[in-house]
């Protein structure tokens, strides 16, 4: 049977646009390597999955998220 | 033509703010042009925090946010200047149009006050005014910085 699809989290908040300097929320959309987590996993809808890959970009060229982290940390 | 823009500035941390806002200043009067004498819409000293990997060795860097008004003409000047300066460890420039319009529709005594809630993705966005805490507006930007 296929799965119900997620809705998506930033719609839900009611909010329109991502915003790049909200690093905490950004974050949550990342993996533990600092990698941007797919659809199928974020669940969201493609026009907030198009803002937070630019808003993660953006936000990792002022250091405010890494380009990637380490085992150690 | 004058079109809105949000720069972010990475300064030495070992600057106070005093010599930042002197940076500020230098800056931003390259942006003044007949038409628009007061291009800086707003600026906002968000202090010293860690940076998440380091940049030109430092570990710590002074961030100021500033929105902007000004010609695109005016920007390469700009640019180059911010570039030029040893102290500003990174600048990130880009097209800030303003939130998403929220619809707003005119409305005359009352009449058509449920039209902006047609649309499947007009809604209720409280945020469209950058309000709320997840997200302000950043719509369709265009980055043009380093």
């Amino acid at each position: 049977m296929k799965r119900a699809r997620k809705s998506c989290p930033v719609c839900e908040s009611g909010v329109r646009v991502l915003d790049y300097k909200d690093e905490r929320t950004l974050q949550r959309f990342t993996t533990d390597r600092g990698k941007i987590l797919p659809r199928r996993l974020s669940g969201m809808c493609a026009r907030h999955q198009r803002q937070l890959s630019t808003a993660i970009k953006r936000a990792r060229l002022i250091a405010l998220l890494p380009y990637i982290r380490s085992d150690s940390g | 033509m004058t079109r809105g823009y949000e720069v972010v500035y990475i300064f030495d941390s070992t600057l106070d703010e005093t010599k930042v806002d002197e940076h500020l200043k230098r800056f931003h009067a390259l942006l003044i042009n007949d038409d628009n004498p007061d291009p800086v819409k707003n600026i906002n000293h968000w202090g010293k925090r860690t940076l998440a990997y380091p940049i030109k060795r430092r570990e710590i860097g002074y961030y100021v946010v500033a929105q902007l008004g000004t010609d695109p003409t005016l920007l390469g000047e700009f640019e180059r200047l911010v570039k030029l300066e040893e102290e500003v460890l990174r600048y990130q420039l880009v097209l800030n149009e303003g939130e998403v319009p929220a619809l707003v529709v005119p409305v005359v005594d009352g009449q058509d006050k449920d039209a902006a809630s047609d649309r499947p993705d007009a809604g209720s966005s409280p945020d469209a005014g950058g309000s709320s805490d997840i997200a302000s507006g950043d719509p369709g930007t265009a980055e043009k910085g380093q």
